[in-house]
């Protein structure tokens, strides 16, 4: 019991260490950790729960066959995302980038309330038919996740001007609706 | 600021960034710019949460275990690959390498007694195994071809021009006829 605990309060490079050393538990406890954060990033890439559950398992499949290539330089996150990414285009090349839904659907909330599953699913489904594929990931990592720009350009390799770029847009495209509201709106972001 | 510049920045920047300077300002005095700030703010934050609330119906033993198994077995499907990569590497150099140390044949010439070069080419092609090289000499007044051919082609081409090719038992042989000559004494 003590051991199995000591393996969830690891850190993510100790448990990168110990999973390499064929320690099964270890392996348990960092897909523990990161399914969650996976299964977001996929489900913001393709806006679809049933692939980004396969997209879930395959990124766990491809983390244990290449643990051995993490260097260790850099974060796990970036090295994590950059497999779902790579995961995510493989299995879907063609179907990136959905065709346009009417921006109203963008903010299907209840304000005051609790946001259920179905709720944030149709959210996170609207994101990704809205966006392009690059605006929706840059969104993604700084807007919802709260990352820099820096650190979004060292995950994605881009840099740190067209991150912000890539963001702006994002951010008209989202908000367009909203801002459409108010009485001097004049489509000022076309 | 004007509303139209507060929108502009709203339609770009974080929201908190909206809370410093001219912009501030602004929406303090504005209740069409604030109220607009206001619903994006409480929307970015609705999305952060219904975001943050995503889990994956499955838990992480049963990923974890099928994630080991299909590695497992791509590790062994990869290990499969590259040994039969190796084997078909194998097998091509040793067919190349068996190619090269078996001797190409012996060589031979037949002179021909009744057929032609070519008669006996199409005679013999069939007869004998692809690798067998039977070549014809230009040039010369009388039929000869070149064998050239493993031992056992070889005697079978010796037998079969033997059978077809022999003056006395096929009786190909023009015989010359001289014809009689009478003399006449008178």
């Amino acid at each position: 019991m003590m051991r199995t605990m000591s393996v969830l309060m690891a850190q993510s490079p100790e448990l990168v260490a110990q999973t390499r050393e064929g320690d099964v538990r270890a392996f348990t406890a960092l897909v523990e950790r990161y399914r969650p954060v996976v299964y977001r990033w996929a489900m913001a890439l393709t806006g679809d729960e049933d692939e980004a559950e396969d997209i879930t398992q395959e990124v766990f499949v491809r983390v244990h066959r290449k643990l051995w290539s993490f260097r260790g330089d850099g974060s796990f996150d970036a090295w994590l995302y950059r497999i779902t990414r790579r995961v995510v285009l493989r299995l879907r090349p063609n179907r990136i980038s959905p065709p346009n839904v009417a921006d109203a659907d963008l903010y299907i909330t209840d304000p005051g309330a609790r946001v259920d599953r179905q709720r944030a699913i149709a959210l996170i489904q609207a994101i990704a038919k809205t966006l392009p594929m690059r605006q929706r990931e840059v969104f993604v990592l700084c807007d919802i996740e709260g990352r820099t720009p820096a650190e979004v350009g060292d995950i994605l390799d881009m840099k740190d001007v067209s991150v912000r770029a890539s963001l702006f847009k994002a951010r008209a495209s989202i908000r367009r609706t909203i801002l459409a509201t108010h009485p001097c709106y004049q489509e000022p972001l076309r | 600021m004007n509303c139209d510049d507060y929108l502009s920045m709203l339609s770009t920047l974080p929201v908190d960034e909206l809370a410093y300077g001219d912009a501030r300002a602004h929406a303090a005095t504005c209740r069409d710019c604030d109220r607009v700030t206001r619903v994006v703010a409480e929307r970015e934050r609705n999305m952060m949460m219904a975001f943050g609330e995503l889990y994956p119906p499955v838990s992480a033993q049963p990923i974890a275990m099928r994630a080991l198994e299909i590695s497992r077995r791509r590790r062994v499907a990869f290990y499969y690959r590259i040994g039969l990569g190796i084997a078909a590497v194998v097998s091509i150099f040793g067919f190349i390498a068996t190619r090269r140390l078996i001797p190409a044949g012996v060589h031979e010439t037949f002179p021909l007694r009744c057929l032609s070069a070519d008669q006996a080419i199409e005679m013999l092609r069939p007869m004998v195994s692809a690798r067998t090289s039977i070549s014809t000499r230009a040039g010369t007044p009388i039929g000869i071809i070149d064998v050239v051919a493993s031992r056992e082609d070889l005697q079978r081409v010796r037998s079969l021009l033997d059978s077809y090719d022999n003056a006395s038992t096929s009786q190909c042989e023009v015989k010359v006829v001289v014809p009689e000559v009478k003399v006449i004494v008178r």
